[in-house]
């Protein structure tokens, strides 16, 4: 989904690749380079404050000037209160949760000294509804939520925006780390069409699908958009739904 | 999606107008539906001045033989329906003890009455065309609306019914979904008070909702569906305290 943004983004100007896997960011850089655009790796931990600051740093002295960030690092780990792991909190709440809230430190400094920006939060359905199974995972999504409204209301009176959109199951790697550590057999099902029977759409996501949105909040198109939460579920979240 | 043609809703002014010329900006064909002398026709033709496909319709929501003959007009003139906006009226009667029975029955006739009007005459056409239909709303549609019940009711009517269709018809490839607007600049009294509540510090430019609409619209938002997307300048996130 990181990608699929970054894609969209080399439009707008020097894209900033941040991520802990350094291949995967120089694979991105590649793409980008290869349609044409221009883009760095920046390799850093997003639930490291020093790792995140370097990272801001790196891009500046490159020549970049983050004007739309997007904070997208996340990691999925599902079980009980009674049956998950206790290092599962620390560990998804650092890089979903800290690791926004770590972006949102570095860029909103610079926005602020600009009085411009656009900060697009990743989050999930999570953010806004339970899940079975998904405690951990949908405290840190409803954190970001949070996060991004008060950024909304601290940071809206000098035009800088702040806003989340929360997908819903979207092709991607994630989904496909899911599926290998989980076995396909979340609620008790393996069928592969699990996830898509729950979608009044009738089918899981693409991640351009979720990065047409985050590039339309991120442009002046969505100048009154501000503090606002954007479900793209394929109408997943509506209600109750089966098919 | 070959060719863009919209039916707009309250086309004449404010909103609907803002999402016609910009429908029509990008190459959609673009039918103006609004009451008598609410401006679709004056808008219309200067959209057709301008080198765009423009259809006035004259009518009343509230009016099912209206909302028919506007969508027949349509199809006729330009083939077939692949976007479908309606933009609510944005005044109410007040509190209560102003809500004779009739009163509120005519403003939920223009509301809410009118979105299933509109929704149920043009729902052939949308499965035809595996297009695509937005409602926009107030944010009386997802929080209350001081001194004015009946457009919280309305406008919560809008979005329960809206994005119950786009379950419904979500598989059959056509996406419904809800744009909640803040204030729009010039609309109502209470003015100064409610700019005090926004962060942006100022009202929502017509052509800014317009531009949600339009990206809901597009194929740039094809995995949203039976959602609402708020456009608000802040207002929503929460209890607003400014600085000084």
């Amino acid at each position: 989904m990181g990608r699929a943004i970054c894609m969209r983004f080399a439009a707008h100007g020097l894209v900033g690749v941040l991520d802990r896997n350094c291949d995967g960011a120089r694979e991105t850089v590649d793409l980008i380079g290869a349609a044409g655009g221009s883009a760095v790796a920046l390799e850093a931990d997003v639930a490291d404050a020093a790792s995140v600051d370097a990272a801001f740093e790196r891009f500046e002295a490159m020549g970049g000037i983050p004007q739309m960030v997007v904070p997208c690092a996340g990691i999925e780990r599902i079980g009980t209160v009674v049956d998950e792991p206790l290092e599962d909190w620390d560990l998804v709440m650092g890089v979903n949760a800290k690791g926004v809230y770590l972006t949102a430190r570095a860029a909103f400094r610079r926005f602020v000294e600009r009085r411009s920006g656009s900060f697009v939060a990743i989050a999930s359905d999570a953010g806004v509804l339970g899940s079975s199974q998904y405690g951990v995972y949908c405290a840190s999504k409803h954190a970001v939520v949070g996060l991004i409204r008060c950024l909304a209301l601290d940071f809206g009176p000098l035009g800088i925006r702040s806003n989340v959109v929360c997908p819903y199951t979207i092709d991607t790697p994630m989904l496909d780390d899911f599926t290998a550590r989980y076995g396909g057999e979340y609620g008790g099902q393996e069928n592969s069409d699990f996830w898509a029977d729950s979608v009044p759409l009738g089918r899981i996501g693409e991640a351009d699908e979720v990065a047409s949105v985050v590039d339309f909040l991120s442009s002046p198109a969505a100048s009154y958009v501000n503090g606002s939460v954007y479900l793209v579920d394929g109408g997943a979240n509506a209600g109750a739904y089966h098919r | 999606m070959d060719r863009e043609i919209a039916f707009i809703v309250g086309a004449g002014s404010g909103t609907g107008l803002a999402t016609a010329r910009l429908l029509a900006d990008r190459g959609a064909a673009v039918a103006l539906f609004d009451r008598r002398d609410a401006g679709a026709e004056e808008a219309a033709a200067k959209l057709g001045a301008g080198g765009a496909e423009a259809l006035a319709c004259e009518g009343d929501v509230a009016s099912t033989d209206d909302v028919r003959l506007a969508v027949d007009a349509t199809v006729a003139e330009f083939g077939s329906i692949t976007t479908v906006v309606f933009d609510s009226p944005t005044t109410f009667p007040g509190e209560l003890e102003h809500l004779d029975e009739g009163v509120w029955q005519a403003n939920l006739d223009r509301s809410l009455s009118g979105v299933y009007r509109v929704a149920r005459q043009t729902l052939p056409h949308l499965l035809a065309s595996r297009g695509t239909f937005v409602a926009v709303a107030s944010m009386a549609g997802v929080r209350t609306s001081y001194r004015e019940p009946a457009a919280a009711a309305a406008m919560h009517g809008i979005v329960g019914f809206v994005r119950t269709l786009g379950q419904d018809h979500g598989s059959k490839g056509v996406r419904f979904n809800v744009v909640c607007a803040g204030p729009i600049e010039g609309d109502g009294d209470g003015r100064e008070r409610r700019l005090a509540a926004i962060p942006a510090g100022r009202f929502a430019r017509p052509a800014e909702v317009a531009e949600v609409v339009g990206h809901l619209t597009s194929a740039d938002s094809s995995y949203t569906n039976a959602t609402v997307q708020t456009v608000d300048g802040g207002a929503g996130a929460g209890f607003f305290a400014p600085d000084d």
